[in-house]
C-alpha cells in the first residue's frame, strides 16, 4: 500500500505537485495518468526519496522509502530505464545493484531470464535499444520479489508483443496481492491494465476512481444527424426536449435523444437525413477533455494554421 | 511471494549496511575496465620519470660537487614523479559522484541504498581503501626503481628500504592518496559535474604549486594545501613535520567531506 498525503513539491516559483492525496492499495493495478509535466515522475521520485517533498509525505505500508531494511526487497521500481552505468555489461550492472541488497547472482539470471534479456545480459548498457532497456530496468525492479511494484512508462519503447507482455505480467503480479502502481500518459493503455485510476494535471489531483465508475461518470453519448433540411429538423428535435449544437449547417450533434427516436421524428417529419449514428465517448475522449486545460505543453495548433493561411 | 517460474529471493538477515554497499563499489570499480587502465598509468607513470632523474643522478654522480652531493636527496628523486600519480589519484576519485550523476545511474544506485550516508560513507571507503594500495604500489615501485639505478653510487646517493625516512615517505604518501581520495570523492558529490570537480582537483592538486613558484608571498599558504602537504611526504625536510602534513590532510578531507554529505543528504537526486 502507497500513501500519499499532501504532497507537495516546488522548484522556485514552478509547482510541480500540489496537495496530492491518494491511496495505492495491493492486489490492484493502479494507473497513473496525467499529461506531460503533469508531476508523475515527481511523485513517483518522492514516494522513493529522490527528491524531497517541499511539503506532505509519502509512504509505503506506512514506512519512508529510505526505512526499509532491505529496500529492494519490498519496493520494484523503473524510473528511467536509462538510469545505468553505459559502458557495463547489463548483467554487470543489475549484480552490482543485487549486491547492495543481498541479492544472489542466480537471482540475478533469473529475473534477466524473466524478461527475456539472458541472451544480450553479457552486453554493454549503451547498445541498448529502449525496449530492452525497459526490460533491463524490470529486471531491476523485480530482482528483490517485491510487495510494491512501481513503474514509470513501463511500455514505452516496447513492440506490440512486449507491451501485451508487460501486460499480462502486472496483472499476474497484481492477483498474487501485490501493489501494482504504473504511470503512463496514454489513457488508451490504462484502459487495458488498470482496475484503478489516479489522474493528475497540472500537480493536483484530478480523479481518483476504480476505472468502471470512472468510466460510468465521464463517458456521455450523443447522436450524429446530417440532413440537408438541418434548420427544420433542429426545430422538431428540440420539441421533443433534445439539446442540439450545430456543427455546420447539415451537420447536427444531438444528446438526450437516441438514434432510434431521431430517425422517428425525421421520417413523421419526411425529412431525408444522410446520416443517423451513435457516438460514444471514449475513455480517451473523458481523459483528454478532463486533462486539456491542465496540460503543461498544449500545441497551439489552431493559432499556427490560422497564421498560415 | 514468488514471481511464477522464477528463483526464489534468499531470505537476509538484519539490514543493509555499510559493508553490503561497499561490496557493491568493490564489483562496480572491478568491472571497468578502465579502473584497470587508470592504475596501470598510476604506477608506471612516475616509473619513466623516476628512471630518468635516477639514470642521470648516477651518470654524473662523479662530477657533483661535495655539497652538491650533500644535499642530494635520493628519497624525492626517485618518487617525485608521484606529483603526477596523485594529480590522477585526484581526477580518478572526483569521477565516482561525477560518473553517476553523468550518467544519471545515481538514482538508479539510490533506490538499491536509500540512506544516502551509508553510500557517501562507502564511496569514501573504497575509494580511500583503493588509492592507499595503489599509491603503495606506485611508490614502492619508484622507489625500488630509482634505488637499482642509484646504488651503483653508493650512499648518499642510494639510501636503504629500512632508512626511516624511506618509511616515513612510502607510508606518507599512501596515507596521503587515500585522504586526498576521500577529499576527491566528496568534492564530486559537491560539484555533480566532471569538468568542474577536475579542474578544482587539478588546482589543489598541482597549479597551486606552479603559482607557488612564481610568487613567493604564497609558499606559506602551499603548505596548507594537498600538493604542498604531499611535497612534505617525499621530502627529507619537509616544511611542516611529515605527520603534520598527514593531520592537516585528515583535517581537511574532514570538513569538505561533512560538507558533501549533508549536501548529498539533503539534495534531490
Amino acid at each position: 500500500m502507497i500513501t500519499v498525503e499532501h504532497l507537495c513539491k516546488r522548484y522556485g516559483d514552478v509547482v510541480a505537485v500540489n496537495d496530492l492525496s491518494f491511496d495505492v492499495r495491493p492486489g490492484t493495478v493502479t494507473g497513473f495518468l496525467g499529461p506531460n509535466g503533469a508531476g508523475k515522475s515527481t511523485t513517483m521520485r518522492m514516494i522513493l526519496g529522490l527528491d524531497r517533498p517541499t511539503d506532505g509525505r509519502a509512504t509505503i505500508g506506512g514506512k519512508q522509502y529510505a526505512e526499509f531494511d532491505w529496500p529492494l526487497r519490498h519496493v520494484g521500481a523503473l524510473l528511467d530505464a536509462k538510469a545505468f552505468n553505459p559502458s557495463l555489461p547489463i548483467r554487470t550492472n543489475l549484480r552490482i545493484l543485487a549486491t547492495t541488497n543481498r541479492i544472489s547472482t542466480s537471482r540475478v539470471d533469473a529475473v534477466l531470464d524473466l524478461v527475456g534479456l539472458s541472451d544480450a545480459a553479457g552486453l554493454k548498457t549503451r547498445t541498448c535499444s529502449l525496449g530492452m532497456a525497459q526490460r533491463m530496468g524490470l529486471a531491476a525492479a523485480l530482482m528483490g520479489d517485491p510487495e510494491v511494484v512501481m513503474l514509470d512508462e513501463p511500455v514505452n519503447g516496447l513492440d506490440p508483443d512486449g507491451v501485451l507482455w508487460i501486460r499480462q505480467l502486472m496483472r499476474s503480479l497484481a492477483d498474487e496481492g501485490r501493489t501494482v502502481f504504473l504511470s503512463s500518459h496514454l489513457m488508451s493503455e490504462m484502459e487495458q491494465t488498470a482496475d484503478h485510476l489516479v489522474i493528475i494535471g497540472g500537480g493536483r489531483l484530478l480523479a481518483d476512481a476504480p476505472l468502471d465508475e470512472f468510466m460510468k461518470s465521464q463517458s456521455g453519448h450523443h447522436v450524429t444527424v446530417r440532413t440537408h433540411a438541418a434548420d427544420a429538423l433542429a426545430a422538431q428535435l428540440a420539441r421533443h426536449g433534445a439539446s442540439i449544437t450545430c456543427a455546420d449547417p447539415s451537420h447536427l450533434e444531438v444528446t438526450d435523444l437516441d438514434a432510434e427516436e431521431i430517425g422517428k421524428i425525421a421520417a413523421a417529419e419526411q425529412i431525408a437525413l444522410i446520416e443517423l449514428r451513435d457516438e460514444r465517448t471514449t475513455l480517451e475522449q473523458a481523459y483528454m477533455r478532463l486533462t486539456r486545460d491542465e496540460s503543461q505543453f498544449s500545441s497551439p495548433t489552431r493559432e499556427l494554421v490560422g497564421s498560415v493561411r | 511471494m514468488t514471481i511464477v517460474g522464477t528463483l526464489p529471493v534468499l531470505p537476509a538477515s538484519g539490514r543493509q549496511r555499510v559493508s553490503d554497499l561497499c561490496r557493491a563499489e568493490w564489483l562496480r570499480l572491478r568491472s571497468g575496465r578502465s579502473n584497470l587502465i587508470f592504475f596501470l598509468v598510476i604506477v608506471l607513470l612516475p616509473l619513466v620519470w623516476c628512471y630518468q632523474s635516477a639514470s642521470s643522478a648516477q651518470v654524473n654522480w662523479a662530477s657533483f660537487t661535495a655539497n652538491q652531493r650533500a644535499t642530494f636527496d635520493p628519497v624525492s628523486s626517485t618518487l617525485a614523479g608521484l606529483y603526477l600519480s596523485q594529480v590522477l589519484i585526484g581526477v580518478w576519485a572526483a569521477l565516482v559522484f561525477t560518473g553517476e550523476y553523468g550518467s544519471g545511474s545515481i538514482r538508479t544506485t539510490l533506490i538499491g541504498a536509500p540512506r544516502r550516508s551509508q553510500l557517501f560513507v562507502a564511496k569514501c571507503l573504497v575509494a580511500a581503501g583503493v588509492m592507499f594500495v595503489v599509491m603503495e604500489v606506485a611508490a614502492l615501485a619508484s622507489f625500488a626503481l630509482g634505488q637499482v639505478l642509484l646504488s651503483a653510487s653508493g650512499p648518499p646517493a642510494s639510501v636503504s628500504f629500512s632508512d626511516p625516512v624511506v618509511i616515513h615517505a612510502l607510508l606518507g604518501t599512501g596515507l596521503y592518496a587515500a585522504l586526498l581520495a576521500v577529499m576527491c570523492v566528496s568534492l564530486g558529490a559537491l560539484i555533480r559535474f566532471t569538468a568542474g570537480t577536475a579542474l578544482v582537483v587539478v588546482v589543489i592538486t598541482s597549479i597551486i604549486f606552479v603559482i607557488s613558484v612564481i610568487s613567493t608571498e604564497f609558499q606559506t599558504l602551499v603548505k596548507f594545501t594537498p600538493v604542498g602537504i604531499f611535497k612534505d611526504q617525499i621530502s627529507r625536510v619537509p616544511a611542516n613535520s611529515q605527520w603534520g602534513g598527514i593531520v592537516i590532510m585528515v583535517v581537511l578531507s574532514l570538513v569538505v567531506a561533512v560538507a558533501a554529505s549533508t549536501t548529498f543528504s539533503r539534495r534531490d537526486a
